[in-house]
């Protein structure tokens, strides 16, 4: 196997008293879309910043294609494609005039019209980046990302501000990127972004790495957890003992007037036939995504 | 000129520096405020100089830059020094926030996103921001001599284009004492009041200052046994070497002797008192001379320039 894109072993990062990363040892494959995960403040962020040689760690070791972060950052950045989170644009300058300068920074020659039109920027080449929106903020910073085939592409909350179009776009461009060859780390605090494109995702808690697996792995315990809310007419003991043996379903329980069902999401159906077939009326039903919180804990209760 | 103040420099830090440097350029003169700065500076050399040569009716160029204080217009200042003062406060201005302003919007990011070392981000900024400077103070000295030949008088090129080289180092120090600031700066807030502080310290406070170092060093020879009391002319050596540590006043001395002598210009900035004391100065020591006065403005060029590269370099951002 060639040398990863990503080694971390044993990296801890404190903020004074805060313990950012505790002991994260993480490996990003190449030509892999790793989903990097985790709710805002678990260290996703400064995890990135280490990568990026803006903070450096207090223990342990980070090396970003082969090469030891805090002794070569700038060669790995000719290597590497950038979309940091919360970052700005200069006002003053065009979207043209920003890819340039990622290209004469790269030392590379690509075409600044191609790189905007491959975001859908054609139109906007010539206009200050003033006058943009966080989208299009966000577009041109993935077409700086993407000057000079980086071996690796590290995107930092890369859906912030696109629209659903937009951010199916970047997955497009993400798998593009992957099938040449490319690692991408792809990091968000959105499960259903990662989910969608990702083909591993690491799962960060509290500073620390609390999972790793496989897209599949990572489905299966969310559609562990999918709730579905059934109001029925009266909920009577034998709804729940229609429903309770389903395929699939975890858990039942009943308040007045609905149930509460715990199942894989491929069982909702088979849940909602079970109903029908014991002639109790459906009224209406919704379900609940998992939220990252019980993935989470689903993840740290039952190590996977 | 931004290569100064560092060591043998690699080639890739020097493409690093030319690329953030025209990034910058452009940028920083698509600015209105910086474009008003620039008028105000070509008005002034380019307006005074048309306005005396008006007056006057063929006036030779030293007779307004090499005017020392009290030549013009009865004036307590020289021209040089007022020129050195607007000159610093437009380079301050206009640099300052350089790198804070990046750091504190975000832009930085996505500048050390790409392969930029974190010194070529200073040295870049150093370049980009004289450059900036520079090019208004050179419109405006241009049209003063435009103003001056059309009005009949002359203009000694080499003195002129010394004094214009002087200018163009003065601006540079104060970019780089601005740059120097803003890449230690961690607000924009602390970034503004460093720079103005400073500058009001250089320009009004420095002389009280001076005196009180030579009454201070005075006292001290006084008091110690075996010591005596320093004579007034090593008293007057030494307040005038003070004075020159002041860029400001390096600069002014340093204009006035081009157009008359070294000893000239190292009198305009003493008193009234001092001056006919200084007139049996005879020979200038070494740390006088016009020579010492240039590594004055050049340590003013590369120190603010180290310090800033040395505290970025560290600086988790």
């Amino acid at each position: 196997m060639a040398m990863a894109a990503i080694e971390m072993r044993g990296v801890a990062k404190r903020f004074g008293e805060i313990t950012a990363l505790d002991d994260v040892t993480m490996t990003v494959e190449p030509a892999e879309i790793y989903g990097f995960l985790g709710p805002n403040g678990a260290g996703k962020s400064t995890t990135i910043d280490l990568l990026l040689d803006f903070t450096r760690p207090d223990a342990g070791e980070l090396e970003v294609l082969g090469r030891d972060v805090t002794q070569a950052p700038v060669a790995i950045k000719h290597r590497t494609g950038v979309l940091p989170e919360g970052f700005e644009l200069y006002d003053r300058l065009t979207a043209r005039e920003h890819v340039a300068f990622a290209i004469e920074s790269k030392q590379s020659d690509e075409d600044p019209a191609q790189l905007l039109d491959r975001v859908g920027l054609a139109a906007d080449a010539d206009r200050r980046a003033g006058g943009f929106s966080k989208g299009m903020g966000q577009r041109l910073g993935l077409a700086m990302a993407l000057v000079g085939s980086p071996e690796l592409l590290i995107l930092d909350e890369p859906t912030a501000g696109l629209d659903p179009n937009g951010a199916r776009e970047l997955r497009s461009i993400v798998r593009e990127e992957r099938d040449r060859g490319a690692a991408v780390f792809f990091s968000s605090h959105l499960l259903g972004q990662v989910e969608a494109v990702c083909d591993r995702v690491g799962i960060l808690r509290d500073g620390a790495l609390v999972a790793e697996d496989s897209i599949e792995g990572l489905r299966e315990t969310r559609d562990t957890d999918t709730t579905l809310r059934i109001s029925i007419g009266a909920a009577s003991a034998a709804a729940l003992d229609a429903v309770r043996d389903v395929g699939g379903v975890s858990d039942v329980s009943r308040t007045n007037g609905s149930l509460t069902v715990v199942c894989r999401s491929g069982a909702k159906m088979d849940v909602l036939g079970a109903l029908e077939a014991s002639s109790i009326a459906v009224e209406d039903f919704t379900t609940e995504e998992t939220s990252l919180t019980e993935l989470f804990a689903r993840y740290t209760e039952e190590p996977a | 000129m931004s290569a100064s103040g560092s060591p043998i420099v690699p080639p890739a830090v020097v493409h690093s520096i030319r690329v953030i440097a025209r990034k910058d350029f452009t940028a920083a003169i698509r600015s209105r405020t910086l474009f008003a700065l620039g008028a105000v500076f070509v008005l002034f050399i380019g307006g005074t100089a048309g306005l005396v040569s008006y007056l006057g009716e063929g006036v030779a160029a030293g007779g307004l830059f090499g005017a020392s204080a009290g030549g013009l217009l009865g004036l307590r200042l020289s021209y040089a020094g007022i020129l050195g003062l607007i000159v610093g406060l437009t380079a301050l201005l206009a640099a300052y926030g350089a790198i804070v302003d990046e750091r504190s919007t975000g832009t930085l990011k996505l500048l050390l996103g790409l392969p930029h070392p974190r010194r070529s981000v200073v040295l870049g900024k150093l370049l980009g921001r004289t450059t900036v400077v520079v090019t208004p103070t050179l419109v405006g000295f241009l049209v003063a001599a435009v103003a001056i030949l059309a009005g009949g008088g002359s203009v000694d090129f080499l003195r002129f284009t010394v004094l214009v080289l002087l200018t163009m180092l003065l601006c540079a120090v104060f970019v780089a004492t601005a740059v120097g600031i803003s890449a230690a700066a961690r607000s924009q807030r602390r970034a503004t009041v460093t720079a103005l502080g400073g500058y009001v310290f250089f320009a009004l406070f420095w002389a009280p200052f001076a005196q009180g170092v030579d009454q201070v060093v005075a006292l001290v020879f006084r008091e110690l046994p075996g010591l005596s009391a320093p004579s007034p002319l090593a008293s007057l050596k030494l307040s005038l070497f003070v004075k020159i540590l002041n860029p400001l006043r390096a600069y002014e001395s340093l204009a006035i002797s081009l157009y008359g002598t070294e000893l000239q210009g190292r009198l305009a900035l003493a008193g009234f008192r001092e001056r006919a004391l200084g007139q049996s100065l005879g020979e200038l020591p070494l740390y006088l001379g016009d020579p010492a006065l240039l590594v004055v403005l050049l340590a003013w060029v590369i120190v603010p320039i180290a310090y800033g590269v040395a505290r970025f370099d560290r600086v988790e951002l």
